[in-house]
């Protein structure tokens, strides 16, 4: 009896039920009905409370406990010589920090391991916990080796943790350690270029959100929050070899000579480009230990001293560029000294009448001052502030100093006498290294320049090109047989060059009368000019103090292996 | 009619929407996983070459290889006398 249609079937059983007199438990069925209402509300009303009332608490909750935003550390730029090599570099490190609470938990054999690894006592160890316990975060080594903390981490010791860090690394050492200068624990550069440079230099650390586990180990990267951008590298001018060679015979000098400090700085004619700049006293940069500022000063750029003789060839030069003197224009020196009130201007004998180029090759105090007193003061004051004196050179580097150059109204007689041969001014070695680049490059002052740029700036004609080879004419008669630069000659190539003997300035006023700067700065090759180098030697304590004794051998013995690795042919 | 069938075909494709979002959601995750495995890479990478840099910088300072030079190879720089300038 199949059913004909599904109304057959539906009838069917209830008209079964029908005849067995049929219970309905209507209550009972509606009560049942709203316990279940009820109940089915209830947990309606829970996820909403859940799902809307408290959803920013809970997911905040949730994700505190599984989600952790951890940093990308960007590291520091390198700073690169002119042809690449690394002068300054950050590689990774890590830093061990503890949980000190947790590391308790761990029994003692356990921390006496650890304490090994790390290089300490266990002693030291707990000490470096003490009084600290109440902190969640404590470092215990910083700056280890990567390999080092990931032996570490292998003993897997509860509270023990590891954070990726950059440590700079200056290979050079010592040799460039003054330009550089260096960053602090967290890499920031505190001194030099590395101060200098450090909006550049510094990266952009990110930071990405991941998913941790119960024990914080990282599970799943989850996002990038923002992404981490390592600093840029940076290539400087200076030339690794040739600061080396810098370095080297400044080092023997001061040394031979006991002197209290020196500086060199080897500078580009037509650039600017500082190649070579290089100090004594000098310290490692490597080592955390001495970092003394006195050691680091770089005292080429934030000394100044009273250059003397050697500010000689540009009152030469101002001569020239007035028209009243030409190269055998004679200069009358005779007695061989000028009276102001109570200073006197000397010579060290009567040299009678010379021309310009005598006065410099036997650096003529009499001589100069004539020539300096001949001409208007403004004149003088424009030609020297033209030169670069009294103003920063525009190199960026931290601390550099003006020196002094004060204004033409104030000046007397003697004081102009006096700045003739470089007295009465102060100037840093770098400012007097660039005057001389001036003479070496036509008459165009060329700006300092430590960043390698492609771009040439431009350099301001302070005087005649002209001129500027009349002066260079002279200045090879000093570093000639019986010139006072006689020991900077180097076989092969001709040389221009000045020595400067300078007492220094006493604490009480007036000067010490047996302590000296040795002073020489000379250019190569003469007739067409390369590269300038000055050198000062603070204080030579061993007898010899001229300049022409002390300060040109040195750049004699820079400069010849420097030709050779630069290639600049030998001219007779 | 109509208006069922196009009700129906909205609902399939809200359906499928959904699953597209499941699994472009997936895939957004494994490239993420990717990318962070590559760039961990490219970093490790990056730091081992600057290690070497730094290494190569080390071995190749100017004292080091003037000591060298000088006392393993008996080199020495050549004098005047023993240079000849070859005129172009």
């Amino acid at each position: 009896m199949s059913p004909r249609n599904p109304s057959m079937r539906a009838r069917k059983p209830k008209a079964r039920i029908n005849s067995q007199t049929p219970i309905l438990f209507w209550p009972r069925r509606q009560w049942m009905l709203l316990i279940f209402s009820i109940i089915i509300s209830i947990l309606m009303w829970r996820a909403i409370d859940l799902q809307v009332m408290h959803k920013q608490f809970l997911q905040d909750q949730g994700e505190a406990r599984h989600l952790r935003t951890i940093t990308l550390s960007a590291h520091r730029g390198m700073l690169l010589d002119r042809h690449g090599e690394p002068l300054a570099i950050s590689t990774p490190v890590d830093s061990i920090w503890v949980n000190p609470t947790q590391l308790l938990q761990n029994t003692q054999p356990q921390l006496s391991k650890l304490a090994q690894q790390l290089d300490m006592t266990f002693k030291q160890l707990t000490h470096s916990l003490k009084g600290r316990m109440q902190r969640d975060f404590i470092y215990i080594k910083r700056h280890i080796a990567p390999q080092q903390a990931q032996k570490v981490l292998a003993f897997k010791l509860k509270g023990v943790f590891s954070q990726r860090e950059y440590r700079r690394y200056y290979p050079a050492g010592e040799i460039a350690a003054h330009v550089l200068g260096f960053t602090d624990i967290e890499d920031k550069g505190q001194e030099g270029l590395e101060l200098a440079l450090d909006t550049k230099l510094t990266g952009i650390s990110g930071s990405k959100q991941v998913l941790q586990g119960k024990g914080g180990q990282i599970i799943a990267d989850i996002r990038s929050l923002s992404l981490a951008y390592p600093g840029q590298d940076i290539q400087l001018t200076l030339d690794r070899r040739l600061q080396y060679i810098a370095y080297r015979e400044l080092k023997a000098a001061a040394q031979q000579h006991r002197a209290d400090s020196a500086s060199a700085v080897i500078l580009n004619v037509q650039t600017g480009e500082v190649l070579a700049m290089v100090n004594q006293p000098a310290q490692n940069p490597n080592d955390w230990a001495h970092r003394d500022g006195g050691l680091y000063r770089n005292r080429a750029v934030t000394d100044v001293f009273e250059a003397g003789s050697a500010i000689k060839p540009f009152t030469a030069a101002m001569g020239l560029e007035s028209g009243k003197y030409t190269p055998k224009t004679l200069v009358q020196t005779s007695p061989g000294v000028i009276q102001f009130g109570e200073y006197k201007v000397r010579d060290t004998r009567n040299y009678g009448k010379i021309n310009l180029a005598t006065i410099l090759k036997k650096s003529s105090n009499v001589g100069a001052s004539k020539i300096a007193l001949s001409l208007p003061k403004k004149q003088m004051w424009q030609f020297f502030s033209n030169l670069g004196f009294g103003a920063l050179s525009e190199s960026g580097f931290p601390g550099e100093v003006k020196g002094k150059l004060s204004h033409f109204r104030y000046w007397q007689p003697v004081e102009q006498a006096s700045l003739s041969f470089g007295y009465s001014m102060n100037v840093t070695l770098l400012q007097l290294a660039r005057a001389y680049a001036a003479l070496g490059n036509q008459g165009r002052l060329p700006s300092i320049n430590f960043v390698l740029d492609k771009q040439i700036k431009q350099s301001v004609s302070i005087m005649k090109p002209k001129t500027a080879k009349q002066v260079l004419k002279m200045l090879e008669a000093v570093v000639s047989e019986g010139g006072t630069g006689e020991k900077a000659q180097i076989a092969g190539f001709r040389i221009a060059g000045k020595t400067g003997t300078v007492r220094k300035p006493a604490e009480n006023g007036g000067y010490e009368t047996h302590a000296y700067f040795s002073v020489f700065v000379g250019l190569v090759p003469a007739h067409k000019p390369q590269l300038v180098m000055a050198v000062l030697i603070n204080n030579p304590n061993m007898g010899d103090y001229y300049g022409g004794d002390v300060a040109a051998p040195v750049f004699a013995k820079v400069m010849k292996p420097v030709l050779r690795l630069l290639n600049v042919a030998p001219e007779m | 009619m109509l208006l069922k069938l196009s009700i129906f075909l909205l609902l399939l494709l809200i359906f499928l929407s959904a699953l597209g979002l499941i699994y472009t959601r997936h895939q957004n995750h494994l490239t993420f996983m990717q990318i962070q495995t590559l760039s961990q890479q490219h970093d490790e990478l990056n730091e081992q070459w600057r290690q070497l840099r730094l290494e190569h910088s080390t071995l190749t300072q100017q004292p080091r290889i003037e000591q060298l030079t000088k006392q393993k190879l008996n080199m020495h720089i050549p004098q005047a006398h023993e240079t000849m300038i070859i005129q172009p």
